[in-house]
C-alpha cells in the first residue's frame, strides 16, 4: 500500500527496483504476518509506505542524477486563505536505455535496450482548522519495454520479375499504477481521532504484439499484392476504488480502541485478443475474456491494551464480507508482548486472514514480471490464511537489536488457474480449460533471525530467513512454489569513514528458486484432416519431472557504495556517489533457455542443452545529488 | 567535464564484463519408457497400427545417422548424412488381442521412414466395433507397456437426408446417429486422390448427441488458382465415432502438459489407455456415403 492504496504490483522490472521513490517516503510499515485487525484482505504480508509530507516551514529541493536515472523532489508550505499546509511533488525516470544505446551505437553494435521506467508522486496536505485536515495523495508510474521493428527489402531478376517487401512489427508491454486518494482527519478531541479516507487504485497491463508484412510482385507486367498481419493483445485492468473510516479513541493510558469500516470496489478486465488478416479476410479470436466486478466489505473493531509494564496485548476482530460469495467471513486477530526484562520481550501473534482476490498467472511460469489479478470465481471458495508468530526481542545497551521470530501459516482454498489449451469444435478454435482452477492448499514455515546495529561508526544490520513453503494441487501433489528460498542471508553494512565519507555494502545470499527440470524428450503426435485424409504428425517434446523439484544455482549479490559530502559554487551543498552493484560479478540466473543443438558440426549434434539467463551483471553508476 | 566522461566510459566498460552464460550439456537418470501409439481402425480407408517410440534421456542425440547419401553438383559431389528420429524402437514385440486371438504387428518401415510403425502384415486383423482389444508392446532393456481399447460403434449416416448432388456453394446437410454417447467426428473430400475441388473438403469434430451437420459458407472467388475448370465429381462424406482415448488425446488434448514460453513446452507424460508408459491406445469406427459434388 502506498498511504493506504492498494498497489497491485509495486516492482519495476520484476522487483529490480521498487516501485517507491525512496526520497519521498516518510515510514514504511511492514508485516509480515500475525498483522492487526485494520488490515485485511491479503493473506500473507503488509507493506505501508507512508509518503513524506512537505516541508511547512520553507521552500526546499533535492535532485539526484546518475548514470542510470535522475530524480527530483521539491517541497514546500502552502497559505491559504488562513489555512496553512504542504506540498511535496517527486519524481523520477530512468535513462539506462538512452545511455547504453547511445554508448551501444557509438560502439558500432546494433542492440538496444527497450526498457524504461517513470513515476510521478504528490501529497498535499491542508490543514483547514486545528481540527480537520485534508490530504490529497497521487501516484503515477510506468513501465515500458518496446521494441519496434521495420524493415524493407526489393528483388529484380532478369528484368521479367522484380518486387518489393516490407515488414513492420510491434513488441509493446506497458504496465503501472495510478492512484489517488483524499484523506480528511477530524481531531474530535484530545482523545477522539475520525479519519475518512476515498481512493482510487488503477493497475494497467498491456501487450501488444503486431506483425504485418506487404509484398508486391510484378512478373511480366503482372503485378500482385499480398498482406498478412498478425495482431496479438493481452491485458489486465484492475479498477479498485475504497472508501474507509476509522475512529480512534484512546480511553485511557491502557486502552486505545480503533473501529473502522471499509467498502471497496474492484473492476476486473483480464483478456487476451488475436487477429490474423490477409488482403481480403481477418479472423478475430478471444480466447481470454474474464470481467467481473466485486465488492469488499469490511468491518474491525481493536483494543491496543496495555495491561501492566510488562504485558501488553492487541487484540482485534475483522468481518468481512465478498459480493461474489454472500456469507460473512471472521478474522479474529491477536498479538502479545511480554517484557521478561526491560531489554528482553517476547511476543506472539495469532490471527485469520481472507484474501478475495487471487493471481490468475500461467501455472508453469518461471518468470513473474507483474502479478495477474482477479476476483475469487463465485464457485470457489475463499481463501484464507491463520497465522501464528513467536518470537523474542533483545536490545543490548549499546543499541544493537537481536530478534528470533518462528512462524506457521496455514493456507486453505486458495486457487491455481489450469492451463489453457487450444482444440477445434465446430471449426472454431475453443480453449480449454480457462475459468477452471485446481483447488490449491499450502504451509509455510520457517524462523528469522535478525541482528541490527544503528548508531555509531559502523552500524547495519545481518537478516537470515529459513524457510519452508509448499503447497499441494491435485494434479502436482506437494511442490516448492516458484519463489520459495529455503535459506536467505541478508548483511547490509556501513562505515562512517570520516564525517564527510561514508562506505556501504549490502550482500545478499539465498537459495536458488525452484524449477521444473526437463529430463529428457518424448514423441507426441497430432492427428490432421487434411481435406479429408488423415495424417498423425509426431514430434519430440520435453519430458518435463516434477513440478519444481530442482533448483537453480545460489543467488549471490554484493553491492558497494561510497558517499561523499561536497560543496560546490554551482550547486550548493550535495553529495556524490559511486555505486557498483553485483560487485563479484556473480552468474545469477533468471531462467534456463533449452534448445536440441542444430549444429551439424557439432560434438553435440542432436542434444537437449541449456544456458542460464543471466539477471544483470557488476554494473557501475555514479551520480550526484544537491539540495536546492 | 573530460573527468566525468572518463569515469563514465570506465563504468560503462564494467558493464561489458557481463557473466558469460555457455550452453551445456544436462544429463538425466530416468529411465527411458517405451511410447506407443496404437490405433485400431474401424474405417476401411485407414489401416489399424501400433507407432513404437521410446523416451529420450538429456544424454541422447533425438537423431542418428542411418547412412549416407550423395548428390552431385556441376563439378562436386557432396555427402550428406541421412538421419532417424532416435525414439524409434525397431525391435519390439507387438501384440494385438480381442482376448481370443493375439494378433502379431511387424515393423513396416516402407510406409514412413519419419513414422515407425508397426502394421498386421498377415491381413488377419479385422477389428469389430464394441469390442475390447488388449495391446503389448515388449522391446528389450524397457518396461513392458501393456493398453486396452473398447471400439466404437458404427455411426449411420442417414443417406436420404442428403440428396444425390450437392453444391459446394450451397450448404447441404447430413443427418447422423452417432449411436451411442460418443465424440464424433465429419470430414469430406473427393473420392479421386490427388484431386481438388475448391470448397470441397470440410472436418469437424461433433460432441456427444450431435445428430446433424451442415457445411459452413464457402468463398472461392478469391483464389490464385483457377477453379473454373472444377468438374463434378464423387464426393465421399466419413462420419466417425471416436473413442475416449482418442478424443482426449487428439481433440481434448487432455493431460498435465507443461506450457512454458521461455524454456518450450513440454509435457510429464501422457498416458490414455495405456500402462507402463507413455502414449494412447485409441480407436474409431466410420460410416461413408458417396454423393457427387459440383462447383
Amino acid at each position: 500500500m502506498l498511504d493506504g492504496i492498494t498497489i497491485y504490483n509495486p516492482y519495476h522490472l520484476g522487483g529490480l527496483f521498487s516501485t517507491f521513490n525512496t526520497d519521498a517516503i516518510k515510514e514504511a510499515d511492514f508485516h509480515a504476518g500475525g498483522f492487526p485487525a485494520r488490515y485485511g484482505g491479503r493473506m500473507g504480508s503488509i507493506l505501508n509506505v507512508i509518503n513524506r509530507e512537505g516541508n511547512t516551514e520553507e521552500f526546499q529541493g533535492k535532485v539526484n542524477i546518475s548514470l542510470l536515472s535522475a530524480k527530483g523532489l521539491i517541497e514546500g508550505p502552502i497559505k491559504w486563505n488562513g489555512m496553512k499546509g504542504s506540498y511535496m511533488l517527486a519524481g523520477r525516470r530512468t535513462y539506462f536505455d538512452v545511455v547504453a544505446n547511445t554508448l551501444i551505437k557509438a560502439s558500432g553494435g546494433s542492440g538496444k535496450v527497450p526498457y524504461y521506467f517513470y513515476d510521478f508522486q504528490g501529497k498535499v496536505n491542508l490543514d483547514i482548522n486545528e481540527k480537520h485536515r485534508l490530504t490529497y495523495s497521487q501516484f503515477y508510474g510506468d513501465d515500458v519495454l518496446s521494441i519496434k521493428g521495420d524493415g524493407s527489402s526489393s528483388f529484380s531478376e532478369n528484368n521479367d520479375e522484380s518486387g518489393t517487401n516490407r515488414d513492420k512489427s510491434l513488441f509493446d508491454w506497458r504496465w503501472g499504477n495510478h492512484t489517488n486518494s483524499l484523506t480528511w482527519r477530524w481531531i474530535k478531541g484530545s482523545n477522539l481521532i475520525l479519519k475518512t479516507f476515498a481512493a482510487q487504485s488503477r493497475f494497467r497491463f498491456n501487450i501488444d504484439l503486431d506483425n504485418e508484412s506487404w509484398s508486391t510482385n510484378i512478373e511480366d507486367g503482372d503485378s500482385t499484392q499480398s498482406y498478412s498481419g498478425l495482431f496479438f493483445d493481452t491485458f489486465d485492468n484492475i479498477l479498485d476504488r475504497t472508501l474507509e473510516t476509522e475512529l480512534t479513541w484512546i480511553a485511557s493510558d491502557h486502552h486505545t480502541i480503533s473501529s473502522g469500516g471499509q467498502f471497496k470496489s474492484i473492476n476486473f478486465d483480464l483478456g487476451m485478443e488475436y487477429t490474423s488478416a490477409n488482403i481480403d479476410t481477418s479472423i478475430h479470436v478471444k480466447p481470454l475474456e474474464m470481467k467481473s466486478r466485486a465488492y469488499e466489505s469490511a468491518f474491525y473493531i481493536q483494543d491496543k491494551w496495555t495491561i501492566n509494564d510488562r504485558l501488553s496485548t492487541q487484540f482485534g476482530l475483522r468481518l468481512s464480507h465478498y459480493s461474489l460469495h454472500g456469507n460473512i467471513n471472521t478474522e479474529p486477530r491477536l498479538g502479545l508482548k511480554y517484557f521478561i526484562k526491560p531489554n528482553l520481550a517476547v511476543k506472539f501473534n495469532w490471527g485469520r486472514y481472507y484474501q478475495y482476490l487471487t493471481i490468475a498467472n500461467p501455472r508453469d511460469e518461471s518468470l513473474r514480471f507483474i502479478d495477474i489479478w482477479m476476483g475469487t470465481p463465485e464457485d470457489q471458495k475463499a481463501p484464507y490464511s491463520d497465522h501464528t508468530i513467536a518470537g523474542l526481542e533483545y536490545i543490548t545497551p549499546d543499541n544493537i537489536i537481536f530478534r528470533l521470530e518462528g512462524y506457521y501459516k496455514s493456507f486453505d482454498n486458495m486457487i491455481t488457474l489450469k492451463q489453457g489449451s487450444s482444440f477445434k469444435i465446430d471449426g472454431n478454435i475453443q480453449y480449454n480449460p480457462f475459468n477452471e482452477f485446481y483447488k490449491t492448499d499450502a504451509h509455510a514455515y520457517g524462523l528469522e533471525f535478525l541482528v541490527k546495529k544503528n548508531s555509531g561508526k559502523y552500524g547495519g544490520w545481518i537478516g537470515y530467513t529459513w524457510a519452508q513453503t509448499k503447497w499441494f494441487t491435485e494434479i502436482d501433489g506437494w511442490f516448492r512454489p516458484n519463489f520459495d528460498k529455503e535459506h536467505t542471508l541478508n548483511m547490509v553494512g556501513y562505515w562512517q569513514r570520516t564525517e564527510r565519507t561514508k562506505i556501504s555494502s549490502s550482500l545478499t545470499f539465498s537459495s536458488g528458486l525452484p524449477f521444473t527440470p526437463i529430463q529428457g524428450s518424448i514423441p507426441g503426435w497430432t492427428h490432421y484432416q487434411d481435406y479429408g485424409n488423415d495424417n498423425f504428425y509426431s514430434w519430440g517434446e520435453y519430458l518435463v519431472g516434477e513440478k519444481n523439484s530442482q533448483r537453480y544455482p545460489s543467488y549471490l549479490r554484493l553491492d558497494l557504495g561510497i558517499t561523499q559530502k561536497t560543496k560546490s559554487k554551482m550547486f550548493g551543498e550535495g553529495e556524490r556517489y559511486i555505486q557498483v552493484l553485483n560487485l563479484t560479478n556473480h552468474l545469477n540466473h533468471l531462467f534456463w533457455i533449452y534448445r536440441t543443438n542444430s549444429n551439424e558440426k557439432s560434438a553435440n549434434y542432436g542434444r537437449v542443452q541449456r544456458k542460464g539467463f543471466p539477471m544483470f551483471p557488476l554494473m557501475a553508476t555514479f551520480g550526484l545529488s544537491f539540495d536546492i | 567535464m573530460k573527468k566525468i566522461f572518463t569515469i563514465t566510459i570506465i563504468f560503462a566498460s564494467l558493464a561489458c564484463m557481463a557473466p558469460k552464460a555457455e550452453w551445456e550439456n544436462i544429463e538425466s537418470e530416468e529411465a527411458n519408457k517405451l511410447v506407443a501409439f496404437g490405433l485400431i481402425s474401424l474405417d476401411d480407408t485407414f489401416t489399424s497400427f501400433v507407432d513404437v517410440r521410446r523416451t529420450l534421456s538429456l544424454q541422447e542425440p533425438d537423431r542418428i545417422i542411418v547412412g549416407y547419401d550423395t548428390v552431385d553438383f556441376k563439378d562436386s559431389t557432396v555427402i550428406y548424412p541421412i538421419y532417424q528420429k532416435a525414439d524409434f524402437v525397431k525391435e519390439a514385440k507387438v501384440t494385438i488381442s480381442d482376448g481370443v486371438i493375439n494378433y502379431s504387428f511387424h515393423l513396416n518401415d516402407d510406409l514412413n521412414r519419419w513414422e515407425n510403425y508397426y502394421v498386421d502384415s498377415t491381413g488377419t486383423f479385422k477389428p469389430k466395433a464394441d469390442t475390447d482389444y488388449y495391446l503389448t508392446v515388449e522391446a528389450p532393456g524397457l518396461e513392458k507397456l501393456t493398453g486396452v481399447v473398447t471400439t466404437p460403434k458404427f455411426p449411420k449416416i442417414d443417406g436420404s437426408s442428403v440428396p444425390d448432388t450437392v453444391y459446394v456453394k450451397k450448404p447441404y446437410s447430413v443427418k447422423f446417429d452417432l449411436n451411442g454417447d460418443y465424440n464424433g467426428n465429419i470430414s469430406t473430400k473427393l473420392k479421386t486422390e490427388f484431386k481438388s475441388m475448391c470448397g470441397v473438403g470440410h472436418t469437424t469434430y461433433l460432441p456427444p448427441k450431435t445428430s446433424k451437420w451442415t457445411t459452413p459458407p464457402v468463398d472461392c472467388s478469391n483464389l490464385w488458382w483457377d477453379t473454373s475448370e472444377d468438374k463434378p465429381d464423387s464426393l465421399m462424406i466419413n462420419l466417425r465415432t471416436l473413442d475416449e482415448n482418442f478424443f482426449k488425446y487428439f481433440v481434448k488434448r487432455d493431460g498435465k502438459d507443461f506450457v512454458n514460453f521461455l524454456s518450450g513446452d513440454g509435457m510429464v507424460g501422457h498416458s490414455f489407455g495405456v500402462e507402463g508408459g507413455f502414449g494412447l491406445f485409441g480407436s474409431f469406427a466410420s460410416d461413408k456415403i458417396y454423393r457427387v459434388i459440383a462447383p
